[in-house]
Order: C-alpha cells, then sequence, then structure tokens
C-alpha cells in the first residue's frame, strides 16, 4: 500500500533536471569550411510532466564556448555580444510530440523560436536553426572569410525519467 | 659520395611545397581560405597566415600579455599589420639536417637548402577576384643534373599565375602551377606523388578551371607543360581532381591525368579521402595507378601506389605524424616498397616549423635481397 501511494506520489510530481547540458553551433565559412562551437555549461532545469517538457529557463555562459582555435574563441564571444550581454537565455520553453517552442534573448535581442527535439532515453537533444540577423548581428568576415548568418544549433539538456 | 648525399637528400626531404591537406581536421576541407592557389601550396592568404599563428602554432611561447589578435596582427610580412589590400610579399627558407644510413658505418650527416624564395602577390576587386602570385626561388641542383653539366640555373620559378574569381563559386586560373590531381601532400617524395610526377619540380604551364559547390569542389586542369623546359620534354595534357564533402568535415575525392611528351605517354588515376578527426587530427588515405607508355621504344609499364597518413594533434601546436606507403613501380617486376615511420611537426610560435621524421624503407623482392634504409630528417621551416 505505502508503495503504491509512493508510486503515485511519482507519477503526479514532476521530475525536474538539474544537470548541466550542452550546446554545439555548427558555422559555415565562405569561401568554405567550417567549425563547431561548443559549450558544456549549459544551465538550468528541464521539467517533464505528464509528456510535456518545460523549462523556466536555460542559459549559458557566451565566453565559455571553444571553437579549436582562441582567436575564433574572442571573435565568437565579441560577435554574439557578449561584452554587453555575456549569457544567452532560453526561456518559456514548452515542448511536446517532438516539437517545442521558447524565448531566446541574445545581444540584448529577444525572438520566439521553435525547434524540434528527440527524446533519447535520459537526453532531451533539441536541435534549431538561427539567423544572426535576427538578433542584430552584423554580417561576420575576417580577412577575407566570411561566416554564414545563419548558423545550425544542437542543444543536449539531461532530463532523467524518473 | 657527397653528391649521392645531396641527391638522396633531394629524393627524401618533404615539405618543399608547403601544403598542409591535414589541415581539414582544423575545419578546413578545401585550401581556398588560406592559399590563392585554391588547390593548396603557395602563398598564403592575410586569413592563412592568421590561422597559422593563432590555430596552428603553439600559444604557449607567446608572452602572457599578448592577446591572440595582437598575435594575429603580428602574422603579417616582417611581424607587421599589412597597411593596404592590394600588394603583399613572403619569403620562406626550408633546410633540413638529414642522417642517412643510420646506424651503418656509413652514417652520414649533411645540411641541405631545400628551399630559400620570395613570393610575391598582387590583388584586387572585391573579396580579391583577381590576384597575380609570382615566386622565385633558390634551385638545388640534382646529381643527375650536375653529373651533366645541365641545369645550371640557381634560381626557379615554381608558380606564377593569375586567378579570377568569376563567381565565387568558379574561378579560371592561367599559368605555372601544380597539376590539379590527388593530395597535394607536403612530402614530394611520397610515392604518390613520384608516380604520377608530381614532385617538386613538375609544375607545368596551363589553364585550370576551378570549382567550389554546396559540397563539392574540384579542377579541370589543361596543360602544356613548362615551358622553360625543353620542347621535347614537356607533357602536355590535362588533369582532373574532383572531391565530394561527407558529412561535415570529410572528403571523398577521385583525380585522373592523361599527358604526353616526344617520349612517354602518361595515364594516372587515383582515389582518396581526408577525414577529420576533430580537433586538428586528420587522416589522409591515397590510392592509384599510373600507366607508362613508351613511344617508339620499349618499356612500358603500370605502376601502383598507396598512402596513408595519420596526423593527431595533442596539444595546439604539435602534431604526431604517422607515415606509410606503398610502391610497385612496375606490375611485371616482382620489386615492393614499402616505406614507414612517425614524425614530429611542431609549431613553437608562428612563422616556424621544425619536423623530425623517422624513415624504413623495405623493399620485398623474391630474386633479390637488399638491406632495409633508415633516415631521419630534420627539418626547419622558417617564413616572413
Amino acid at each position: 500500500m505505502k508503495k503504491t501511494f509512493l508510486n503515485l506520489i511519482l507519477l503526479l510530481v514532476p521530475i525536474q533536471s538539474f544537470a548541466e547540458g550542452s550546446i554545439q553551433i555548427a558555422v559555415k565559412l565562405t569561401p568554405a569550411g567550417s567549425f563547431v562551437a561548443k559549450s558544456e555549461r549549459l544551465k538550468g532545469d528541464l521539467t517533464r510532466n505528464q509528456g510535456e517538457i518545460s523549462s523556466q529557463k536555460l542559459s549559458v555562459s557566451l565566453d565559455s564556448f571553444k571553437t579549436g582555435m582562441s582567436l575564433r574563441d574572442e571573435h565568437f564571444c565579441k560577435h554574439l555580444g557578449c561584452e554587453s550581454q555575456p549569457k544567452a537565455v532560453l526561456s518559456g520553453l514548452k515542448a511536446s510530440g517532438g516539437k517545442g517552442t521558447g524565448s531566446l534573448e541574445l545581444n540584448g535581442v529577444k525572438r520566439d523560436i521553435s525547434f524540434n527535439y528527440e527524446d533519447k532515453d535520459s537526453m532531451i537533444v533539441a536541435k534549431f536553426e538561427l539567423n544572426s540577423t535576427d538578433f542584430k548581428m552584423p554580417h561576420a568576415k575576417y580577412l577575407g572569410v566570411e561566416v554564414s548568418d545563419v548558423v545550425s544549433v544542437e542543444v543536449r539538456v539531461p532530463a532523467p525519467k524518473k | 659520395m657527397m653528391r649521392a648525399v645531396l641527391a638522396i637528400a633531394m629524393l627524401m626531404a618533404p615539405g618543399l611545397a608547403s601544403a598542409y591537406p591535414q589541415f581539414i581536421g582544423h575545419g578546413y576541407p578545401s585550401c581556398m581560405n588560406c592559399h590563392y592557389n585554391p588547390m593548396g601550396n603557395g602563398p598564403l592568404t592575410d586569413y592563412g597566415r592568421a590561422v597559422g599563428a593563432d590555430g596552428i602554432a603553439s600559444g604557449a611561447l607567446y608572452p602572457k600579455s599578448w592577446s591572440e589578435e595582437k598575435v594575429a596582427d603580428l602574422s603579417g610580412f616582417l611581424f607587421r599589420t599589412p597597411v593596404q589590400k592590394h600588394f603583399r610579399v613572403q619569403a620562406n627558407y626550408r633546410g633540413m639536417e638529414m642522417v642517412s644510413s643510420v646506424g651503418t658505418p656509413s652514417e652520414r650527416w649533411s645540411w641541405i637548402h631545400m628551399q630559400a624564395g620570395g613570393q610575391l602577390i598582387l590583388k584586387f576587386l572585391e573579396n580579391d577576384r583577381l590576384t597575380f602570385v609570382g615566386e622565385v626561388g633558390y634551385n638545388p641542383s640534382s646529381n643527375s643534373a650536375k653529373a651533366t653539366g645541365q641545369d645550371k640555373r640557381k634560381l626557379r620559378t615554381r608558380e606564377h599565375y593569375v586567378g579570377f574569381r568569376i563567381t565565387p563559386e568558379v574561378g579560371v586560373y592561367a599559368g605555372l602551377m601544380d597539376k590539379a590531381y590527388g593530395i597535394r601532400v607536403a612530402e614530394h617524395i611520397a610515392f604518390s606523388r613520384i608516380l604520377p610526377e608530381m614532385t617538386q619540380n613538375d609544375q607545368t604551364h596551363g589553364v585550370m578551371i576551378h570549382g567550389l559547390f554546396e559540397g563539392w569542389e574540384g579542377a579541370l586542369h589543361g596543360f602544356v607543360g613548362n615551358l622553360l623546359q625543353a620542347k621535347d620534354l614537356r607533357q602536355v595534357g590535362a588533369s582532373a581532381q574532383i572531391e565530394r564533402q561527407l558529412f561535415t568535415d570529410h572528403r571523398l575525392g577521385m583525380s585522373l591525368l592523361s599527358s604526353k611528351n616526344d617520349y612517354v605517354k602518361m595515364l594516372s588515376y587515383s582515389l582518396h579521402t581526408r577525414l577529420s578527426l576533430s580537433e586538428g587530427s586528420a587522416l589522409l588515405l591515397e590510392a592509384g595507378q599510373t600507366e607508362r607508355i613508351s613511344l617508339g621504344s620499349r618499356g612500358d609499364r603500370i605502376g601502383r601506389y598507396a598512402l596513408l597518413q595519420t596526423y593527431t594533434r595533442p596539444v595546439r601546436g604539435l602534431y604526431c605524424l604517422t607515415n606509410i606507403e606503398y610502391m610497385k613501380s612496375d606490375l611485371s617486376s616482382a620489386a615492393t616498397t614499402v616505406r614507414w615511420g612517425p614524425g614530429i611537426q611542431y609549431f613553437p610560435v608562428q612563422k616556424l616549423e621544425l619536423r623530425t621524421d623517422l624513415y624504413q624503407t623495405r623493399t620485398f623482392n623474391p630474386n633479390a635481397s637488399t638491406q632495409d634504409g633508415w633516415t631521419i630528417l630534420f627539418q626547419t621551416n622558417v617564413w616572413l
């Protein structure tokens, strides 16, 4: 009886995850090439509630992104506006059935975004594209090599099912 | 004896051409970002020099007060930031201490000047769509040239061409340059460069069309031979190389080359792949075949080769490499040569490369017995 009661409580109480997640941003270069900016310092929590996933706030420090080249790390951080707003913040995240929405604040600009996600065991893997011009970032170019305005983002957040 | 050592040195010396296709491991599958020649090799673009300073060279020896931005600003000629955009000068020197016949009574140490040259680049229009590239450098005489008293030129140009990007995707290049074929590894002694005749002095005058599209890169090269050579020796023909991008940073490619002069007709073809193992590490693999048909006399032969190179980057500035090569220069012969060895490539600061290679060369031949050859190379490459 006690066990049944406990199970019932576990079903009714939302499951929360507080572990750090990761973000990968795939960036294309012109005339050729690409790089991936990675951060393992995504902070925030996901809540599971009867098939729905939600989060009040996920954030990542922009200076935590590593691109495989120190100078590029600096340029990446500055380009994302880390000097005026050191963190990217995703708030009001709601997701179910493989699709989700949220509000992303970056470079002092807040915009709604939508994404697709997969629920892989105890990990939520969300993918979406961002256009940097939507966040008032200038077109990036360094010594003749240009950076694509549209980048592909993959977010991984631990979310235990129980 | 000295002549023989020099001749071997010229054969063994890697890296006369500073092409580093392994930098696909840094997210650069195409050579175009860092070199004016879209197929790699030759003078570096401003971006390529900055990448060399910040991404390739170790940061450990720079003063702690230096920012990465300052390091990049020092990547210009003579450590200066270019103040205008149309004119660039570059210079480089590559020398090598070679230890041959290691561990035998005839072990010998000798210093070889491999390359000392200057490059001039003129560039115009938006995004440097129009470029003129010229190079002149020291020309070490080969043993055979010395013996015959020929090839007394002490200066040689290995590259001079004009390039025009019609669109960002398509460009036309005309002049003296390397043929578009295979993986342009730094080691011009690689069997994959010797058999199809793609070594340090095999450049040709011609016209190359280069294309870079989403997921594809390739070049079609028509050539008339090196116009500084005697007419009967000039290899006239065409080559093509195409690469398909796989996933993000992997390439799978194929090449074809057909040419002839008054004495020989050549047909070469190869398959290759360049795989990024991330964080600066990479794997290069090429396998090919060359058919040589003698015109007017006997001596036709078909040769086969393979190359496997791995590069791993434990820390910034340091690359550990492994080189394994196979060559059967004549399929009708019983002899097969295998060369392998580890190496270390270190960029302690920008504009300086130190490299050590150990090579063991073994010939397998049921009809003859030969001793393994052991060679150690200590290379220094400086560019300004």
